[in-house]
């Protein structure tokens, strides 16, 4: 149990980490198999959890991104695999076991394909060098045990050996990360706002330190991309186009918002959902949610609002029975039970198996009474 | 020299880790008779053992990890855990509920969650809902509860039933029931 948080701390740490120095990547067999045995359960623990996004298109999506970086990849490691969690939060880390976890807010806070490539690359390169695996090798009880002792006496050595262990290994995956996105044909200039957009978030989220970091970042794929010449003008209008992007991962859009609803993160509910309405504007649950975010944000609020995203939801599908059980209940607590009737009527005629349909039919005989 | 004050530093926070826990949670209770607070009442299951805890009162028979009753009463604004959602008076049964659903739905620390029935119900007198839902713990064992929830003027209250499917959670049902059926509330208890 404790080895299994020690890898996710690993990985966490190459994660978030940005800044130092060279690693030994080779570790023996029996150390990557028991590796790879614990990264395959902390997958199957997510998996458990229900967190894992199973979009096919999106994920068919992902992966020819991912088959078209790793011909780049002289490799003899199998093709890694991209898995989707539901999680607001940015996240991108590579298993050992060569699955690459990113997260639906990071495929928000991205705004096209290249720079969504930009970090699948990176994440390659920690799969392909076993960064984690090399973490670990050098981390093992024997190795702890000397960093205790230092620790101890005052020193922090150990941390310090660390720290250069994961810049060495972030530089690495940086700059090969963007040598495999130019050979694969993407737009390396699309590097630098990806960067500035983290940096953006991490700010907004208290991280300064992470933030801070992300400008030497910037400074040296600026440097990397000058000495390189840029990226192909072919390359540009294919790998770039926002909106196209943005249709591709809208369903990583839809899980944010509903997401967000569930945690009552409104902000970020509302931003979700106005990016995938601008994408899909005419998708009824997307203007049910909207409706069901104004009015659960704003119980005492003006109901107005929230009635017209219901409204909308109703026109593009007069057949989606949540939107009828929320425009019911908006007139019950309203007193308006002759309005509430008919929604709820037809609530339950849409959907009387939903686990909200015992309510329904309670709230319906108040409102015939 | 510097070992002995590391060794005093070290009994110091143990002594402030006991006095913390103690005055945050006294320990596990036999069951003697009826439990009463200032704001509900049950007749406790013999056999059982409780714990008091500042808002809310658990119970087990055979230690928390396989089976625990939980009785709660919360102020309406108190922030839940995993959820920044708050409760409104004027919320319906079923959006209390589903509040409740997606706290719970949030806790990182169940896997495998699944709703299995959310229905109106009441409890001690008043309207409010039941969810049954099952989930793995952090250990893998697989978990089933029943929780009622309704609302107060200021309160939420709840009272729950949490045990492992197998085995424990049939064998603790009917004492969970006879439990449920004693509670009586503050009103109830004056009339």
């Amino acid at each position: 149990m404790r080895r299994r948080h020690f890898i996710a701390w690993l990985l966490l740490v190459l994660a978030v980490a940005t800044s130092g120095h060279a690693s030994d990547t080779s570790i023996q067999s029996a150390t990557a198999a028991r590796l790879w045995q614990l990264a395959a359960q902390e997958q199957a623990m997510l998996d458990q959890r229900g967190v894992i996004l199973k979009e096919a298109a999106l994920c068919r999506y992902l992966d020819d991104i991912v088959e078209r970086l790793w011909a780049q990849v002289p490799d003899q490691l199998s093709t890694p695999r991209v898995k989707i969690i539901v999680e607001t939060r940015i996240d991108a880390h590579a298993y050992p076991n060569g699955v690459i976890f990113l997260s639906t807010g990071i495929l928000e806070v991205v705004e096209n394909e290249s720079q969504l490539a930009m970090i699948l690359a990176h994440e390659m390169v920690h799969y392909a060098s076993q960064h984690t695996a090399a973490l670990y090798n050098h981390y093992q009880p024997a190795n702890l045990h000397g960093d205790r002792r230092e620790a101890a006496e005052g020193g922090s050595a150990g941390v310090v050996d660390m720290r250069r262990m994961i810049d060495a290994a972030e530089r690495q995956a940086d700059q090969e990360g963007l040598a495999i996105l130019q050979a694969a044909g993407y737009c390396d200039k699309e590097v630098l706002p990806l960067i500035a957009s983290l940096e953006n978030y991490l700010r907004k989220q208290g991280y300064s330190e992470s933030a801070s970091q992300c400008n030497k970042r910037i400074e040296r794929f600026n440097a990397m991309i000058n000495r390189e010449g840029g990226c192909r003008p072919g390359c540009v209008a294919m790998n770039t186009d926002a909106v196209g992007y943005r249709g591709r991962v809208a369903p990583a859009l839809m899980a944010n918002a509903q997401q967000a609803v569930r945690g009552g993160d409104w902000d970020q509910a509302h931003r979700s959902i106005a990016k995938f309405l601008e994408v899909e504007p005419h998708n009824a649950r997307a203007y049910y949610l909207k409706g069901e975010i104004l009015r659960r944000q704003n119980k005492s609020g003006p109901e107005a609002a929230c009635i017209d995203a219901y409204e909308k939801a109703l026109e593009v599908d007069p057949t989606f029975p949540p939107t009828h059980r929320a425009l019911g209940e908006v007139h019950f607590k309203a007193g308006r039970y002759q309005m509430a009737k008919p929604y709820f009527e037809a609530f339950l005629s849409l959907a009387p198996e939903d686990t909200a349909s015992a309510f329904i039919t309670g709230y319906l005989k108040q409102c015939l009474n | 020299m510097s070992e002995l004050k590391g060794r005093r530093w070290l009994t110091g926070i143990w002594m402030a880790a006991a006095v913390m826990l103690t005055a945050c949670a006294g320990p596990w209770q036999p069951i003697q008779g009826d439990l009463t607070t200032p704001q509900w009442s049950i007749a406790a299951p013999q056999g059982w053992m409780h714990l008091s805890m500042p808002e809310s009162e658990m119970l087990t028979k055979n230690g928390p990890y396989l089976e625990y009753m939980l009785i709660q009463s919360r102020p309406l604004e108190k922030k839940f855990r995993f959820t920044k959602q708050v409760l409104d008076p004027g919320m319906l049964p079923h959006e209390v509920a589903q509040l409740i659903v997606d706290n719970l739905s949030s806790d990182p620390r169940f896997r495998s969650f699944q709703l299995l029935a959310s229905e109106p119900a009441a409890a001690a007198n008043r309207t409010g809902f039941k969810l049954t839902y099952s989930h793995l713990d952090k250990y893998g064992v697989a978990m089933k509860t029943i929780y009622y929830g309704f609302l107060l003027p200021d309160r939420f209250f709840n009272i729950r039933y949490t045990a492992a499917q197998r085995h424990y959670f049939e064998q603790g049902l009917p004492a969970f029931n006879t439990v449920f059926s004693s509670l009586q509330l503050p009103c109830d208890l004056k009339s």
